[in-house]
């Protein structure tokens, strides 16, 4: 079970930094349109553009920011990836949700919007073994059985299938897994408060 | 759920056993319902577009192969407006195949391409194609990797095609519905694309159809017959408007305050009041048979002795045709005789003609053709046959007759019949006439005038004997091609050669001969004269103009005539008139339905809902509408226009604007027979 924020230091591709952002912001943009009728009745359409895909789609956008003075290498690191534009690998370390709906009748089958990070990421942060442990990839049925999913080889854009044991009633199967997105920069905004110091702001949209 | 889809008649619903169609989805109504010919529903479907929360995808495919285009951004827009009858639409897409000299370029237009929407719910799942057509040509913009906007024309754009043309003989017996499949399959367009249009009426007037489309004759034809036209797929469905407006119109949807997001409303906008139609049609006596109607004329000529001659003629015609003529001359005489009587004002000659013409049944009346078939002259007269001389009387005026007074009897009849090839042409013509005669021969009955005859008194042959007193024919042919025209008319008279002893055979003749090239102007008419007297002359010449025609006549067309007929149809307010030529209208019921279609369009007014897209939705299908907001309690209506907005990329919406016409009650169709 992971615990809550983000104990485990960002993963950002190859690059590395001394000092930890202080602001990590998360946006998780949902691709749906809320309209209410004029009786105030809602109507929802999201885009699921396979319908293996999880009901609810979203892209997700990261603000890094560094408040005091950074660090030399640091700023070159920020630099280096604004010149480099991405795309990155991103890993958060904190476990995402997505929720399949399955038909009666059909397998426990999806497709993951997103890498997993454990199969990815090499070497794993932390003692041996912790991160692996924590953010195990697990799923559960829509009465809550748990489940273990097995997950399949990403696609290009990081789609990955996964399948489980049985059939559905006609439920939500959610999959729990820790996402390794793939990310963009598209902005870094630095700050000189005074000539010896400066902060950074760093955005990353997710592609 | 809101939707209460309709179906009856010929209409399947499918319901195919899955698992899809657990779960709380009812259709539970279903009446009269509008779908011609064989459609099918599938409620997931209609369930999956009118679920509350839809999970969306919207795909454009693009060619043969149908490549999925996922570099399609933004919205995809279908359209229909309210006067058209092809969908369009567009989409914008960012692509290195948008550049024209690219070797697989999809902007040079005429790639096939469809749209198609996913539609998933907890209860159903769909895939609906919303589009299927065809790319125009694109421009394209961009720095780096061009961008296009792609427009798309949808299926049946064959219907736009002006190519078409037909003609169309009056009387054909033809519907407008024949008309129109007749006319369509000139540009490819095959009958099974049509559907409805069995109530259109049977025409009688001649069409000469060409530089329209198939959907403009359509179009013409269904507003005199009250009746809209929308296609689905490429085949055109004519819908009768009592199924789309009126009180047996039936709801298809429901636009309540519970689905709608927004609305406008647009009254007419000056809307004409007064409308002046005209055309030109077959007057309904002609179609019912008409009836017999006489003339009667006078002419009275005096000689200078004070005598009087009076011809009395009197014409009988049925709807302009001769039918019957009869000549009576009266004069101030004496009935000659060996006595002769008194001098008195009597009928001194009746001649009598009668025509009789082809007939044709044309809904279920006998009418006449322009095909005469026979024509009877019979002449009656104060008459005595003369006599030899050893029998008879001789009258005052010194001949002698078989009786010693004239009685009135019949001098006269002539048979005239036509006879026509199967191309209609009057190819020939033989006259019998029948009259008093007695043939001369060598030895017989000496008469006053030195001859011998047959009979001791004249008798009467009869126009239908085998040899009759007099017969005249005339054999015509043509032969028209590309590049040469000939006709031959031969003429002979056949009777009694006046020789001793007589024999009856021909008397006379003429041949004639026209030859020449079509167009060329110049004709060589060649002819033959057989003379009474045996000697025969034979000429040719050069003549300017064309080969005469010869005479046609249908057996299948009766005669008629045309008449100017004009409706001026006024509604109860607003000052707008507007005068028009309503082309192929066949009387003043066409020119009702047309005003009535014509007010029902222009005054009714608008009203656009925005909501959610829903394909099932189309052209001409009834709605109700519940809007406090514009006075609407389930007031009825039919979708006029439509544009489709299909999110592909941000939020997967698919959202519709649907405009809407109330038909003002006025103009409600007229109630089916």
């Amino acid at each position: 079970m992971p615990r809550a924020g983000l104990r485990t230091p960002l993963y950002l591709d190859r690059f590395t930094f001394l000092q930890k952002p202080q602001v990590v912001s998360v946006q998780r943009n949902v691709a749906e349109d809320v309209r209410r009728a004029r009786n105030l009745k809602l109507y929802v359409d999201s885009l699921q553009p396979d319908p293996s895909f999880p009901t609810t789609m979203s892209k997700l956008s990261l603000e890094l920011a560094w408040r005091g003075t950074m660090r030399a290498a640091d700023i070159r690191t920020v630099n280096d990836m604004i010149a480099i534009r991405g795309p990155f690998d991103v890993c958060l370390w904190e476990e995402i949700t997505e929720a399949f709906w399955l038909p009666a009748g059909a397998p426990l089958a999806g497709t993951l919007t997103r890498r997993n990070a454990l199969t990815v990421v090499s070497p794993l942060p932390g003692a041996p073994g912790k991160v692996a442990a924590e953010f195990a990839v697990t799923g559960a049925r829509g009465s809550g059985a748990a489940f273990t999913p097995v997950l399949g080889t990403p696609d290009p854009d990081g789609n990955t299938p996964w399948t489980a044991t049985g059939t559905s009633t006609g439920e939500h199967c959610i999959v729990r897994y820790p996402a390794l997105y793939r990310m963009r920069v598209i902005s870094g905004q630095p700050a000189f408060e005074n000539p010896h110091k400066r902060t950074q702001t760093f955005g990353l949209e997710e592609m | 759920m809101a939707v209460q889809w309709l179906a009856s008649g010929t209409a399947t619903i499918t319901r195919p056993d899955s698992a899809l169609l657990t779960g709380t989805m009812t259709i539970d109504e279903f009446p009269a319902v509008y779908i011609h010919g064989t459609a099918t529903i599938d409620r997931r479907s209609v369930a999956a577009w009118s679920a509350q929360v839809r999970r969306t995808a919207t795909r454009v495919l693009l060619g043969e192969e149908a490549e999925d285009l996922v570099s399609v951004a933004g919205v995809v827009n279908v359209n229909l407006d309210e006067h058209g009858l092809i969908e369009t639409a567009s989409f914008s897409v960012t692509d290195r195949r948008c550049a024209f000299f690219d070797p697989r370029s999809i902007v040079v237009g005429g790639i096939p391409v469809s749209i198609q929407c996913r539609i998933g719910t907890d209860l159903a799942e769909t895939v609906d194609t919303v589009f299927r057509g065809v790319t125009e040509s694109a421009p394209s913009t961009g720095a780096y990797v061009p961008t296009a906007t792609i427009q798309c024309a949808g299926e049946g754009a064959d219907w736009l095609t002006t190519t078409a043309c037909l003609s169309v003989p009056a009387f054909s017996g033809y519907t407008r519905l024949d008309v129109l499949k007749a006319f369509a399959a000139t540009v490819g367009i095959t009958e099974d694309r049509i559907v409805g249009g069995g109530e259109w009426r049977v025409i009688t007037q001649g069409l000469d159809l060409s530089g329209l489309s198939p959907y403009d004759l359509a179009l013409r034809f269904a507003e005199m017959e009250d009746c809209y036209l929308r296609l689905v797929g490429d085949t055109l469905h004519i819908l009768p408007a009592r199924d789309v407006v009126g009180p047996d119109a039936a709801s298809v949807y429901d636009f309540t305050q519970s689905n709608v997001f927004s609305a406008a409303e647009a009254p007419p906008n000056r809307p004409v009041a007064r409308l002046v139609l005209s055309s030109v049609g077959i007057p309904v006596e002609i179609l019912t048979g008409g009836t017999e109607e006489t003339t009667a004329a006078l002419s009275i000529e005096t000689a200078p002795d004070g005598t009087r001659t009076e011809t009395r003629t009197y014409t009988t015609t049925v709807n302009g045709t001769l039918v019957r003529r009869r000549v009576e001359t009266w004069m101030d005489a004496a009935i000659p005789g060996v006595t002769p009587s008194a001098v008195a004002f009597r009928l001194w000659k009746l001649v009598e003609t009668e025509t009789i013409w082809g007939t044709v049944t044309y809904g279920g009346v006998s009418l006449r053709t322009a095909r005469m078939d026979t024509e009877r002259t019979v002449t009656r007269e104060w008459y005595s046959p003369p006599c030899r001389t050893a029998s008879g009387y001789v009258w005052a005026d010194g001949s002698r007759h078989l009786a010693s007074a004239a009685t009135w009897q019949v001098t006269g009849d002539q048979i005239t019949t036509y006879t026509y090839d199967a191309d209609c042409v009057l190819v020939g013509k033989v006259t019998n006439a029948g009259g008093w005669y007695s043939e001369r021969v060598t030895s017989g009955h000496a008469y006053d005038d030195s001859t011998q005859r047959a009979d001791s008194a004249y008798q009467w042959i009869a126009p239908t004997d085998t040899q009759p007193y007099a017969r005249d024919t005339e054999d015509s042919s043509e032969q028209r091609s590309a590049t040469l025209a000939v006709v031959t008319v031969l003429q002979r008279s056949y009777g009694w050669d006046g020789k001793t002893p007589e024999a009856w055979g021909q008397i006379t003749g003429r041949d004639d001969r026209w030859e020449g090239v079509p167009g060329s102007g110049q004709t060589w008419h060649a002819w033959t004269e057989y003379r009474e007297d045996g000697s025969r002359y034979d000429a040719a010449q050069p003549e300017s103009g064309s080969v005469p025609e010869l005479a046609r006549a249908s057996a299948a067309i009766p005669q008629y005539r045309t008449e100017p007929i004009v409706l001026e149809a006024t509604a109860a307010t607003g000052g707008e008139a507007a005068t028009e030529t309503v082309w192929g209208a066949e009387d003043h019921a066409d020119l009702e339905r047309y005003a009535r279609h014509r007010f029902r369009r222009e005054r009714s007014p608008r009203y656009t809902v925005s909501t959610r897209a829903n394909p099932h939705l189309r052209q001409y299908d009834v709605v109700t509408v519940t809007d406090p907001t514009w006075a609407h309690d389930a007031r009825s209506g039919y979708i006029a226009g439509y544009s489709l907005t299909l999110d592909v990329s941000q939020t997967g919406a698919l959202d519709a604007d649907y405009v809407v016409v109330f038909p003002l009650a006025a103009f409600d169709p007229e109630a089916a027979a």
